[in-house]
């Protein structure tokens, strides 16, 4: 058998292993990407891009009645869903062929087929060895089966359904606490169908800032998603009229009929990659790695949805860690800086949260100071009747150190990246109160919120 | 031109770990000094100058070399110094002080490390999260290295400052903030673990986690003992309460050879041989230096070879080769007062003896009461393999033995 020789091979083309293979060979190395499907991964294909465009389409629709308002005659508003369908199914071509002139202005080889460790600084593809001085698993995630009562009718879908589908079911339940459960929740509902969001949870995002979940949930239940907390499917019976699912939580049960039910919950895609043959352990929910995404065997390393817990499988996740980890099998030093993940979801109002919560940052002993700035009192949101939206900033007293960063409201997407920014340069609360944000924009409301944590806000009652 | 290569210090050594290089190239140094600082999995190893001469180290601080690995040359003048550095690049040194910093938190080998946080016209390089952190703690930005990009210094480096707690300046301690009463709780040292302390802090956890431990104490009579001690006489130098026991132990494990043994996966392994350990304390870390065969040495010869270990430990010259394989451990805290305790066991083996302090105490004899030499015993044993009954059995022995000698004999 004829072995290939590279300094480094990543398995799996998506979001995390195609910037870890352009790090790579910037750095002078050898790079070879295995993909078995197509290249951008669940996040390109299947995830960030598609709903992120469906979402871009439900914002339009949910900005119609503050158009109204603005005087602006929108006549009666039609949904194409097909329409939508053609037109990110073009940018998803348009991407996927971008990724490859990217790799290959990179000179990073391709290679087709499944891959499979044989031993350490070893991986087969389809009967081809190929020897790597580093290996970076990134093979992303795959669905995990549902594990209640009728989880196996084929009535029960995840995500790719709704993209494949023709029509958007009319009536949904959607179960589980994956937050892009709430996003989709939205869509569905702005786009005509009945929703029935259920979680086993509290409440929605229940891991979040209190006042950002419970102002996400007002919003949506006022739209008419019905969210439904602490509560368990305990079975789902097929009719002909549809779907009969009894839910019980603790002091109550209720009883929805839908058309389908939809569950995201993606686990590590560990199996058939030979983690055993290097001493990995393929029975893990995902493998453990450690801040320079290292797995713990030399020269392995791992990043994206493989090496994360269900909670924290974000696309930028796994570019960082991609980036990482190339450059720590290079031979530089690098480490992830975990105080700057944005939550992120694009609801409208978008929600976006970085680092810790008061409650988290009071259990890991800081001497928590927050402040916070609802964007009903920003210039800007009153312009665009941001009513739902604030900003909220999570500090420790002494040093002024900024902890967390909360926000919800239009583009909290996009603020959040002067928090990462914040976080990462670790500015303190002096800085952030003294950044002197345009005007009117509603990022005057983070500077307003660290002045807030100071005991000096200017434009709050 | 002398190839400075990494010692095999043991007969299982394979590899030891760069821990960091005590001159940087073109320095020069005298036979004798400290040229390097190697660190096994077990031990910490000073390499030194085998003659006068200028050093080059070849392999950076921190990585990981073979044994008989040529990691530096040492030239023994000018010109053969410019001539080996013309053939093998120079790599970073002189991370020593820093040693104890995490690994991560360091420049790159050759890459960022020279990197500064100073720049011209005096301006340093830090984020204000540092420089509000280091004036809360007077300490001096112009001391530090920053490990942030671009040699930026970041809340690491002055958490690490802090640990070091060398470059607080100024201010005496007492008059730190935040000493005085406080709600809080703020730590005064924060210590890394690892090393040393991270092996011990796996071991222990695992030897609690994956074996099920039962104490079982006694006191025994330690009169035959004290007198044994006081008649052995080992070249006008007594011999140790520890190399008796050790001997005694050895004894009673003969007596009893299941307690001699280890668990491995589905098979328990009775070892011939009888190998003991006895717990140290060096250089602030648990050491168990393991005595050979103390069943067919003589005490004066177990006493001897038990001198032996500790000046090893003191002097930091044990070898991987002196700390593997032991069957039994025996740990003695009678200097601290302690009467009993509940050591724990040294995975794979199966049992510990803990030894507590011999002292004068009031005993009931006939019909009267009399003052005895006594000391506490504790045994460890590992449930799983060996039964309360059988350990007890043991440790009757063992008691039985302690005080009176003679029935090592029997």
């Amino acid at each position: 058998m004829t072995e290939r020789i590279y300094d480094l091979i990543v398995l799996g083309g998506g979001a995390g292993g195609v910037p870890a293979a352009i790090r790579a060979a910037q750095l002078g190395g050898k790079v070879g990407l295995i993909e078995r499907e197509h290249l951008g991964g669940f996040c390109m294909n299947r995830g960030c891009v598609p709903f992120g465009h469906m979402m871009a389409a439900s914002r339009i629709l949910g900005g119609i009645p503050l158009g109204r308002e603005m005087g602006l005659n929108l006549s009666a508003v039609s949904k194409d869903f097909p329409a939508l369908k053609k037109r990110h199914n073009d940018l998803i071509a348009f991407m996927r062929q971008g990724v490859v002139g990217m790799l290959k202005k990179n000179h990073v080889d391709i290679i087709r087929g499944g891959g499979r460790l044989v031993e350490k600084g070893r991986i087969e593809v389809d009967g081809t060895l190929f020897q790597a001085k580093g290996i970076i698993l990134a093979s992303g995630s795959v669905w995990l089966k549902p594990d209640f009562p009728g989880g196996d009718l084929k009535e029960v879908i995840t995500s790719d359904a709704l993209l494949n589908g023709e029509k958007l079911p009319k009536r949904v339940l959607l179960f589980g606490r994956s937050p892009w459960l709430v996003q989709i929740a939205q869509f569905l509902q702005r786009f005509d169908s009945e929703v029935i969001l259920a979680t086993k949870e509290k409440s929605i995002l229940s891991d979040e800032s209190k006042v950002v979940r419970s102002r996400l949930a007002k919003v949506l239940s006022e739209e008419g998603v019905k969210i439904v907390t602490n509560t368990e499917i305990k079975g789902i019976i097929k009719k002909e009229d549809g779907l009969y699912c009894k839910l019980s939580g603790k002091d109550r049960e209720e009883h929805f009929i839908v058309d389908r039910v939809i569950t995201l919950k993606r686990g590590a895609a560990l199996s058939h990659l030979g983690l055993d043959t290097v001493g990995l352990d393929d029975k893990a929910p995902f493998i453990a790695v450690d801040e320079r995404m290292g797995t713990g065997v030399e020269g392995i390393y791992a990043i994206g949805d493989i090496a994360a817990p269900e909670t924290r499988q974000y696309s930028h996740m796994a570019s960082e860690g991609g980036i990482i980890a190339a450059e720590n099998i290079a031979g530089l030093n690098s480490s992830f800086d975990s105080r700057t993940v944005t939550r992120v979801l694009f609801t409208q109002p978008q929600v976006a949260c970085i680092g810790l919560t008061g409650k988290d940052a009071k259990k890991r002993g800081y001497d928590v100071v927050t402040g916070s700035a609802p964007l009903s009192m920003n210039t800007f949101g009153m312009l665009v009747s941001q009513q739902n939206g604030i900003v909220e900033v999570v500090a420790e007293k002494k040093y002024g150190e900024i902890l967390g960063i909360h926000l919800i409201g239009e583009g909290a997407s996009e603020m959040a990246g002067q928090a990462v920014l914040a976080i990462q340069m670790e500015a303190t609360l002096e800085e952030l109160a003294r950044s002197t944000f345009p005007h009117p924009t509603l990022s005057e409301s983070m500077a307003e919120a660290a002045r807030e944590c100071l005991g000096r806000p200017i434009f709050l009652p | 031109m002398i190839e400075i290569t990494i010692p095999k210090l043991g007969l299982t050594m394979e590899s030891a770990k760069l821990v960091c290089w005590e001159f940087s190239s073109g320095e020069e140094v005298k036979e004798g000094e400290t040229l390097l600082v190697i660190e096994t999995d077990k031990v910490s190893f000073e390499i030194i100058a085998p003659a006068d001469g200028i050093i080059h180290p070849v392999k950076p601080e921190t990585s990981t070399c073979a044994v008989e690995e040529i990691v530096g040359y040492l030239a023994k003048d000018r010109k053969e110094y410019d001539q080996i550095i013309k053939e093998y690049p120079p790599v970073v040194t002189g991370q020593c002080p820093p040693m104890e910093a995490p690994e991560t938190q360091k420049a790159p080998p050759g890459v960022e490390a020279q990197a500064t946080s100073s720049l011209p016209g005096g301006r340093i390089k830090a984020s204000p999260l540092a420089r509000s952190m280091a004036a809360a703690h007077d300490l001096d930005l112009t001391a530090l290295t920053g490990s942030g990009p671009g040699g930026r210094i970041v809340k690491a480096d002055i958490l690490r400052a802090l640990e070091e707690g060398s470059l607080i300046s100024g201010k005496k301690s007492a008059e730190l903030p935040d000493t005085a009463e406080s709600m809080g709780k703020e730590s005064s040292e924060t210590i890394p673990i690892q090393g040393i302390r991270r092996i011990v802090f796996d071991n222990m956890v695992q030897s609690l986690s994956q074996s099920a431990q039962l104490t079982l104490h006694t006191e025994a009579c330690a009169e035959a003992l004290v007198s044994l001690r006081e008649r052995a006489d080992n070249g006008g130098k007594k011999v140790s309460y520890n190399a008796i026991l050790m001997k005694i132990v050895a004894a009673a494990l003969r007596r009893h050879p299941r307690i001699n043994a280890s668990v491995d996966g589905d098979t328990i392994h009775v070892w011939d041989q009888i190998h003991i350990g006895l717990a140290m304390e060096a250089n602030d870390a648990l050491i168990v230096p393991v005595i050979r065969n103390p069943d067919l040495k003589t005490i004066s010869e177990i006493d001897h070879d038990v001198s032996e270990l500790i000046n090893k430990t003191r002097q930091n010259r044990l070898s991987p080769d002196d700390l593997v394989n032991g069957t039994f451990t025996i740990s003695n805290l009678g200097f601290a007062d302690i009467d009993y305790f509940t050591p724990i066991i040294r995975p794979p083996e199966s049992a510990i003896l803990g030894v507590g302090r011999i002292v004068k105490k009031p005993v009931i004899k006939g019909e009267g009461i009399i003052p005895e030499h006594r000391m506490g015993l504790s045994l460890t044993i590992d449930h799983r393999i060996i039964d309360g009954a059988p350990g007890a059995a043991f440790l009757k022995t063992l008691k039985g033995m302690i005080e009176d000698p003679l029935l090592m004999f029997i």
